[in-house]
């Protein structure tokens, strides 16, 4: 069985039910809309095609357990997920936004009863999951302006802040 | 085009979540709205708990002691590290000026809530670092000098809980259960749960574990160790399909389901199994108390050594047996513990934590087996160092191996268990705390209604009705006040003991006849009988009773002095009875002293013949010297009847029996 789903930029997919049983909030909406069309306002086509390569892969994986947060975090990423995610930036982003819009969280604990505010954390936590590491690993050991110049972020501290923050950094260069 | 600067707050954080501190201190350096992100979203929290774990690298350690230096991390954070952080670190490291309601916070979230009693009147920054003193000492070092008693708690198996100290040098909580279990009459090999872990304590439960048909299940126990309502992750209940579930907080009694209407015989243990076998018979044996009061309801006494099990029958009626088996409580989400904060491992207790360090359940548990808490259980607390970690095969173990750590032992009291277990105190009766030797009653709850026992066991509920809100200790005086003792009470007394084991353990001694209670009603009863002179028209002016009582005060009983002797009625433990002339006139003093431990009377006109069979239902259950004096005309069996009775039906306790038969033969 297989569902369609339009994009922002009215493109059709048509998906395996099993495929798009990954996604939360397709999941939820499949019992609403019924054969109809699902729309997705906020993801294009693109950014979905990625998104629905990812559920494709990870179709038959192992639900994950459940995360409160409280885990201890690793940035590891495995082979076939860090060459999906080599994208340029936009993407990077986009697909970050998408995922957390999407809720792409396995069903595992809608079907132990789990409370759905501990679900939506949950979901939260792995739908930007290979992005968010993504993007941590390219912060790490950067300093705060080649942070600045990669993500093209603009210094807009006052003159008081910049003094603050630098005589709070004379012990880190001390250290 | 999505920028980073540009997505949401809470996908900032999550990405800033995965930095280590070192980049988490540049990375709040960026700009305004990722320094915003830092200091109120708080991503720093993961990483102190990472490095507080782990306690590598040392340059990220470094940090963690000077975080107060940045602006950009929240002071709350030091509540966290206050917390977590082992006695070593906080004690041997610098740590910077904190507010004092950090140190509060920090306190009451570290360590036990009787532990308050530290601070006396200094202030919470002082109390925080003398107990982490406290714990670091003990901890490294055998010494007990500055808690020289360590309390721990009893859940017993009649919802009380005792509260009790013992010497911390001696203190060995295996040896303290052992004494209970031989009380308990429980042979089985003590089983020790870990329940709640804090960053240094322990709180521990030692029981035993027996067949779910005991009689002596202990529900206190359970609900301690394994809510009603918590299962471990993966273990579901299935409620039977023609069931309704129950509600998370009701009682879930054990209901059996057997064809109606049926005549089965009086339960020949204390257990719900209808088809127990009758034990063999000893001389003072309960069974031999029970079956007393079938010799009175069948009112033939030569045919009391032969009456069978079967012979004493009782209707059972269909709503007391629905099914059998036991309804699993509804799921159920209880609030989680938050001060005390229990380490990583016990995060959601008391729900269920996964990981593998909540041991509350057995690793086998598969939400059916039938093992259960039986007689008492101990709860104590053992101190623990941060690198002592149960993880694995290993705590198990390590559990039983708790005996060793005798300086470690601290003090567990009833505040403690009120604040990590709040869901206990409606399951708690009666709170019994020892102080110099000696038990003080210091709270005791009943719970009602048992408007739906007395339907479901039949009874005329006009006579109870009005009753669905009173407890069950005053239910219990005027069930007998409206009961004919002589014909009914013992069948709904066993009716009602066989409800349920809650009930059981209240009605059953009075089922057995160890226990004489006179409710309200009838106490007023006989004190008018008193005041009229009528006492069921016996010649009660020639009774002269001198009745010592407990301050030895004594009074002179006749038509005039009742009064007194009412007002005394809770406190007589010692009675002598002069010049009686009817044996039946020291049947009706004894209904109305139900604490009586001594008596002492003379007959010198045996003339009763009803007073046989009230002397055995009113022979005090306490009595422990009797001395009877027979200055009658003739030996009349009755009066030797009467001695008998009372010696047999009255105590297992007596310890002196006189009896002069100076009889005068006309």
């Amino acid at each position: 069985m297989s569902i369609t789903i339009v994009t922002s930029d009215n493109e059709q997919f048509c998906v395996e039910k099993l495929v798009a049983q990954r996604i939360a909030l397709i999941e939820d909406m499949v019992e609403n809309a019924g054969d109809r069309p699902i729309p997705l306002p906020n993801v294009t086509a693109s950014v979905l095609r990625k998104i629905l390569e990812y559920c494709e892969h990870h179709k038959n994986d192992p639900l994950p357990p459940y995360d409160d947060g409280s885990r201890s975090r690793t940035t590891h990423i495995s082979e076939w997920d860090q060459k999906f995610i080599t994208v340029d930036q936009e993407m990077l982003f986009e697909i970050i936004l998408a995922a957390n819009y999407l809720e792409m969280k396995p069903l595992l604990y809608v079907r132990l009863n789990v409370p759905r505010v501990q679900c939506l954390t949950a979901c939260n936590a792995v739908a930007g999951d290979i992005g968010c590491k993504t993007v941590a690993n390219m912060i790490k050991g950067k300093s705060p302006e080649e942070i600045r110049k990669l993500f093209n972020i603009v210094n807009n501290f006052t003159p008081e802040e910049e003094a603050q923050i630098r005589k709070e950094a004379e012990w880190a260069e001390d250290r | 085009m999505a920028l980073l600067a540009s997505l949401p707050p809470e996908l900032l954080v999550k990405i800033f979540e995965y930095l280590d501190l070192c980049s988490l201190v540049d990375v709040s350096a960026v700009c305004s709205s990722f320094r915003v992100v830092c200091r109120e979203l708080n991503p720093w929290r993961a990483q102190i708990a990472r490095v507080l774990r782990d306690q590598q690298p040392q340059t990220e350690y470094c940090i963690l002691l000077h975080l107060s230096w940045y602006s950009a991390v929240s002071t709350q954070n030091w509540i966290h590290i206050l917390v977590v952080a082992s006695p070593e670190h906080i004690l041997f490291h610098d740590i910077p000026p904190l507010p004092e309601d950090i140190w509060h916070a920090a306190f009451t979230q570290r360590f036990l809530p009787s532990w308050q009693r530290w601070r006396k009147d200094g202030t919470w920054q002082r109390a925080y670092k003398l107990v982490l003193m406290r714990i670091w000492h003990r901890i490294n070092a055998t010494c007990t000098a500055d808690e020289a008693w360590t309390t721990y708690l009893i859940l017993s198996r009649h919802n009380v809980l005792n509260i009790s100290s013992a010497s911390s040098r001696q203190y060995n909580p295996h040896a303290v259960l052992n004494v209970y279990k031989e009380q308990n009459n429980l042979k089985q090999s003590s089983t020790t749960r870990l329940v709640l872990q804090l960053s240094d304590i322990r709180i521990i439960a030692i029981g035993t574990l027996g067949a779910s048909s005991s009689y002596q299940i202990n529900r206190l126990a359970k609900e301690f160790v394994n809510p009603s309502g918590v299962y471990p992750d993966g273990i579901l209940p299935f409620p039977d399909e023609d069931s309704a579930p129950l509600s998370a907080s009701s009682d879930t009694p054990q209901y059996f389901k057997i064809p109606v209407p049926r005549t089965i015989g009086t339960p020949m243990t204390r257990s719900l199994t209808m088809d127990a076998t009758p034990p063999a018979t000893k001389s003072n044996s309960l069974w031999r108390r029970f079956r007393r009061s079938e010799t009175f309801s069948s009112n033939t006494s030569s045919e009391q050594d032969t009456l069978s099990y079967v012979n004493a029958p009782l209707v059972v009626m269909e709503a007391m047996y629905k099914s059998l088996k036991p309804h699993p409580p509804t799921p159920r989400e209880y609030v989680r513990l938050t001060h005390p904060r229990p380490v990583d491992g016990h995060r959601n207790f008391p729900n269920y934590t996964p990981g593998g360090m909540d041991l509350r359940w057995p690793k086998t548990y598969d939400g059916t087996n039938e093992d259960t808490w039986v007689g008492p259980m101990l709860v104590t607390a053992i101190l623990v160092s941060s690198s002592d970690e149960l993880t694995g095969d290993s705590a198990e173990e390590l559990l039983r191996r708790v005996g060793s750590g005798r300086s470690r032992w601290v003090s567990f009291t009833g505040e403690d268990l009120d604040t990590i277990a709040p869901w206990l105190k409606t399951h708690i009766d009666k709170r019994m705390e020892e102080q110099n030797n000696r038990f003080f009653v210091t709270k005791k709850v009943f719970h009602g209604p048992p408007y739906s026992i007395i339907k479901r066991l039949g009874l005329n509920a006009a006579s109870f009705s009005g009753l669905a809100d009173l407890p069950n200790e005053l239910f219990l005086l005027i069930v007998y006040d409206h009961m004919d003792w002589a014909e009914d009470a013992p069948r709904t007394i066993r009716q009602l003991s066989a409800v349920s084991r809650r009930f059981r353990a209240f009605f059953g001694p009075v089922a057995s006849q160890s226990l004489i209670a006179i409710g309200a009603k009838r106490t007023l009863n006989i004190k008018r009988s008193l005041e009229n002179n009528d006492m069921d028209g016996s010649d009660f002016r020639h009774l002269r009773v001198r009745v010592r009582v407990t301050n030895w005060a004594t009074f002179s009983i006749g038509r005039n002095e009742v009064a007194p002797m009412v007002r005394g009625l809770g406190g007589l433990t010692s009675v002598s009875l002069t010049n009686v002339f009817v044996c039946r006139a020291v049947v009706s003093a004894l209904s109305f002293l139900p604490h009586l431990v001594r008596l002492e009377y003379d007959v010198n006109y045996p003339q009763t013949e009803e007073g046989d069979v009230e002397a055995i239902t009113k022979a005090p259950g306490h009595l422990q010297w009797l001395s009877v004096r027979f200055g009658a005309f003739s030996p009349y069996e009755h009066a030797f009847f009467i001695l008998y009775s009372i010696i047999t039906a009255s105590s297992k306790e007596i310890l002196h029996i006189a009896v002069d038969f100076n009889v005068l033969v006309p």
